[in-house]
């Protein structure tokens, strides 16, 4: 695998430069780019070159991504992958049927011969529609692949072109990469539950309209206050809920993490979907606790890797982890990469799964993928 | 963290609530909660197996791949192999090290399986049981449900379609009574649904004139749940009757369980009009035939009985010394009371052919005393002329063979006097051959030929039509009917054969045809009649000391014949009719019986019946039936009834005593 940090910052030409030079590059099967938001108005630029690549190419846009025990916010990494993917890419996918999005994936992986057991997934974080893309995707491939992904955009939440493909940058869409390659992934948070289980009585996908038939945002701000023994200015609202995300129960094993970005109307947005009829919790991050999470992730990662000098470390964590570690995250890094030699993203929602699980969407969640080649 | 696990399961059993609502498609709501499921429950793979006569049948799983994977047949054979202990239980559950499963039976043929990596405790089964019955119940009514809308959905389509039709359709119920009756079915009966929904069709439909054997037979189809189609008169509302054709296929659910009768009925009475005026007009054709051939039994029988006397009495004025004027007299009304009966002869074939009426009748007989009869006939024939009768018969022709005697016998005669009439000197004769001699299956093939005056090339296309005769002014003086060729060609291919002419005008004509026989071993042939051994103590040539005994009503034949048995010194008693013959046999031992077939008072084959059935002096004794009649039937009526030959009237002098002649030989 061959990794290169480009600043572009200082050209985003680089950036093409150096896919175009790995398109070339006979040691370089396909391409995965992990770039921050600083691309987001350089569509003109990157999908000529997108289209021209005779190699697949999957990847995204966030809002940081890391290198080498780095952060950074101005600057793309471009990854030489020696291992060959199937890539294709779901648009519009907010228009598309459960249906149509199941048979979309069906067609696609019944096209190639081999399926590979390494599946990378990039996905518009603003998309409503995410959920029958994982149903379907572990509806079909199930266990035998193991997954990593993250959602793309950026923290301003606006709508862009924030995913990389053959056909360009996309936006309201999935891109899929799945090759054949040594891949395990760990997943863990560390957050806990400071609450009762709230009945999601009225949601629409990740819209939470009422808790307990209770307005959504009534009941959280209660909560919260009620766990911070303090009146907060909920107008600023990403400051007031950065501790306290939603949480899914799962048994025998952590929850599943739904981070809150924006009220309206009473109503709590998240950044994934929240079902109708489940229930959630409301969690706290103790950063001990957080930082312990990140330390499993990166253990179950790397548990069943065999030592190997050409096993690398990708690393999908969230961003409103950062948000609310702030300073502490540098040490969540130090753990998720002591070696200094992983790449990464700080993302809008995390994917992942080790065989072990149905394929979910993590908010607020350290993923830390050991991949060989 | 049991009561966590206990919240856990409490939630997903509300979520599974609201998430299968109204859903009524199976596949839909398994698709909605699985991933529920198994999301909530950790688990990497669930679906549903049913289980039908202990066999496991996987139903839905998600992954879809799960199926497909390796460890998936052991666990199906796993559960077949737990099946008997099972079913007491409530769940079945194994590892196989690298993941744990469960199974729920719900007792009601469906098993729910759960796949995880992580191992359920007791805590957790037990409170995932109520979770596991719910979610059976909610399948096993979206399974009801499904079937319902689909039944619904397809006799909804039914409707539609029988709506549509002109003719009546009408479904009922499994037990028969009516459900629904399209606008057709008002046509043609006049009910509408509303007068008889919930009665059996039969009770408003079926009337006096309505066949019983057709009601059971339509009950007994209902009752083994058969398809049918039956012809039945039914009647309308007011009680009009009509026919119609019922077609009733049986109608089932989505389990193959009867769910009721769909019946289309189509009114057919247009077509049983016009059938019955067809099967009266084939009567009165049948009945026409009938007529006709009687008229030709009739005419046959009452021809030849004075035609009889005719040719006899000439025979035996001939035999008095006329004078030579006298003789050439006679010998005219010979030949012309001959011809009159060879014209008779070949319309009465003709006829019989034509309609159809003359079958082969099959039996083993020696082929070659066959052909020497003939060449015997022939040489007798033609004794006083300047022509030779040659039989030439191939090494191959097997001795008894099977095909139509009596038909064959009539070709050869046919054909051979054709050779005979039309040749002054020289030769006639036949050359008899067989084709595939090795095998069972033969052809005979037999070529008459003749040295004769021939026929040119240009005219042998006509021989064969039907009262043609050839101009020419050579055969001017050969008189005949124009059908004795006709009738031989339709016999030849009667018998499955072909017949071809060559000829050369002054050189001489040859036929050859040919037809299947089939060989018989001569062991296998028991020789029919044998069993009837005639007592006699004549001699071939002696007649003295024999009594025959003749039975006939006419009182010229009876002149006739009298005359010529006195004339060969031959004993003889006459009887009337066939009662006062079976008496006279009953008193009397004879060594021959002559009986006439058509008598008064009792026939000739209802006499020789009681003769052979009894015991008496002459249950053996040889019968030999006379007749006028030509029909060949006649003829098989007299052997089936136990005579042991045949001569046809009229007969000549030399006829009548070479048929004496031959079986008393025989029974001596």
């Amino acid at each position: 695998m061959k990794k290169i940090l480009v600043d572009i910052n200082q050209d985003i030409n680089l950036l093409v430069d150096q896919i175009k030079r790995f398109d070339d590059d006979d040691s370089v099967k396909s391409i995965l780019v992990l770039s921050c938001a600083q691309i987001k108005h350089s569509t003109d630029i990157l999908d000529p070159c997108l289209k021209s690549l005779k190699k697949a190419v999957v990847g995204g846009v966030f809002p940081e991504v890391v290198f080498e025990g780095n952060r950074f916010d101005d600057k793309a990494i471009v990854v030489g992958l020696t291992f060959e993917m199937l890539s294709f890419s779901l648009k519009n996918l907010d228009q598309k049927s459960e249906e149509e999005i199941e048979q979309i994936i069906v067609t696609e992986f019944e096209s190639c011969s081999e399926n590979g057991n390494a599946v990378f997934l990039f996905m518009d974080c603003l998309c409503r529609n995410k959920q029958p893309v994982f149903d379907s995707l572990y509806n079909i491939l199930g266990t035998e692949v193991n997954y990593i992904g993250a959602g793309a955009g950026s923290l301003t939440f606006e709508n862009f072109q924030c995913l990389f493909s053959n056909e360009g940058m996309l936006e309201n869409a999935v891109v899929i990469g799945s090759g054949t390659t040594r891949l395990n992934v760990g997943v863990a948070h560390g957050w806990e539950s400071i609450s009762k289980a709230f009945k999601v009585t009225e949601s629409d996908n990740n819209q939470l309209k009422t808790l307990d038939w209770k307005p959504a945002m009534e009941v959280y701000q209660e909560v919260i206050e009620g766990h911070a023994r303090e009146t907060m200015d909920f107008d600023n609202f990403l400051n007031c809920v950065k501790s306290y995300p939603f949480g899914i129960s799962k048994m025998d094993d952590e929850m599943i993490v739904r981070d809150p970005f924006k009220s309206e109307n009473k109503n709590v947005f998240a950044l994934d979907n929240v079902e109708q009829g489940s229930f959630v919790k409301i969690l706290y991050g103790n950063m001990d606790l957080l930082l312990e999470g990140a330390t499993k992730a990166r253990s179950h990662a790397l548990s069943k890797t065999v030592d190997d000098a050409d096993t690398e470390i990708m690393i999908i964590d969230c961003i409103s982890r950062v948000l609310f570690m702030g300073d502490a995250f540098e040490q969540e890094l130090q753990i998720l990469d002591p070696d200094k030699k992983a790449f990464g993203a700080l993302t809008l929602g995390e994917i992942a799964n080790n065989g072990d699980s149905y394929l979910e969407v993590f908010n607020k969640t350290a993923v830390v993928g050991a991949i060989n080649g | 963290m049991d009561s966590q696990d206990k919240q856990i399961l409490n939630e997903v059993l509300l979520e599974l609530t609201l998430a299968i609502g109204s859903e009524s498609n199976y596949k839909k709501l398994l698709k909605t909660c699985l991933p529920l499921i198994l999301r909530r429950l950790n688990c990497i793979a669930a679906g549903v197996f049913t289980l039908e006569d202990n066999k496991i049948n996987p139903s839905f799983f998600i992954p879809y791949s799960f199926p497909k994977s390796i460890n998936f047949q052991d666990i199906v054979q796993t559960l077949e192999s737990s099946v008997d202990s099972f079913g007491k239980q409530d769940y079945l559950k194994w590892s196989d090290g690298m993941s744990h499963s469960i199974v729920f039976n719900s007792k009601r043929g469906m098993l729910f399986m759960l796949k995880r990596r992580i191992r359920f405790t007791q805590v957790q089964i037990n409170d995932l049981i109520p979770i596991v019955n719910f979610l059976h119940v909610a399948l096993e009514n979206a399974l009801e449900r499904e079937k319902r809308l689909k039944l619904q959905a397809t006799l909804k389509r039914l409707s539609m379609v029988a709506s549509q039709s002109s003719n009546g359709v009408i479904i009922t119920d499994k037990e028969g009574y009516v459900e629904w009756i399209n606008d057709g079915f008002t046509r043609v009966t006049g009910y509408t649904l509303n007068e008889i929904q919930g009665k059996k069709p039969g009770s408003f439909l079926q009337g006096p004139k309505s066949d019983p054997k057709v009601i059971e037979l339509m009950q007994k189809h209902l009752a083994n749940e058969e398809p049918f189609e039956v012809e039945i008169i039914n009647y309308t509302k007011y009680k009009k009757e009509y026919w119609i054709q019922i077609s009733c296929n049986p109608l089932y659910n989505e389990n193959n369980e009867l769910h009721g009768f769909m019946a289309m009925e189509s009114d057919i009475t247009e077509r049983k009009i016009a059938e019955s005026k067809i099967i009266q007009a084939k009567k009165d054709a049948e009945n026409a035939q009938e007529a006709e051939k009687q008229f030709l039994a009739n005419m046959s029988h009452e021809i030849r009985t004075p035609l009889n006397a005719v040719i006899g009495m000439t025979s035996l004025l001939i035999d008095t010394d006329p004078t030579e004027e006298q003789l050439d007299y006679l010998k005219t009304l010979n030949t012309s009371a001959n011809f009159l009966l060879k014209l008779i002869s070949d319309v009465l074939d003709i006829s019989k052919i034509q309609a159809g009426k003359i079958d082969s009748r099959i039996s083993v007989f020696d082929l070659h005393n066959f052909f020497h009869t003939i060449h015997q006939t022939f040489l007798n024939k033609v004794a006083n002329s300047n022509i030779n009768v040659v039989s030439n018969i191939n090494s191959n022709v097997p001795r008894l063979v099977k095909t139509d005697e009596v038909l064959l016998m009539q070709i050869l005669n046919n054909l051979m006097s054709n050779a005979e009439k039309f040749t002054e000197k020289g030769k006639i004769g036949f050359y008899v051959s067989v084709e595939n001699s090795s095998s069972q299956k033969q052809m005979l093939s037999v070529e008459v030929y003749d040295t004769g005056m021939g026929i040119s090339a240009d005219r042998l296309d006509f021989i064969f039509r039907k009262f043609t005769q050839l101009k020419d002014k050579n055969r001017a003086d050969k008189r005949g009917t124009g059908l004795g060729l006709a009738i031989t060609k339709e016999l030849v291919e009667l018998l499955g054969g072909e017949i071809a002419v060559e000829s050369e005008l002054n050189k001489g004509t040859k036929f050859k045809f040919k037809i299947p026989i089939e060989s018989v071993a001569e062991s296998a042939h028991v020789r029919q009649g044998t069993s009837i051994s005639v007592a006699s103590n004549v001699s071939k040539t002696n007649f003295e000391n024999c009594l025959i005994l003749v039975v006939e009503d006419n009182p010229i034949n009876q002149k006739y014949i009298k005359r010529v048995l006195e004339k060969n010194s031959i004993n003889f008693e006459f009887a009337n009719n066939g009662k006062e013959a079976v008496a006279k046999c009953r008193s009397k031992k004879y060594d021959l019986v002559f009986m006439d077939i058509q008598m008064p008072i009792m026939d000739g084959l209802e006499a020789c019946a009681i003769l052979r059935s009894e015991e008496n002096l002459n249950q053996q004794t040889c019968i030999i039936a006379l007749t006028a009649s030509a029909l060949r039937e006649d003829k098989h009526m007299a052997l089936d009834a136990g005579m042991n030959a045949f001569l046809t009237k009229p007969f000549t002098p030399k006829k009548l005593l070479e048929i004496l002649k031959e079986n008393l030989a025989q029974g001596s």
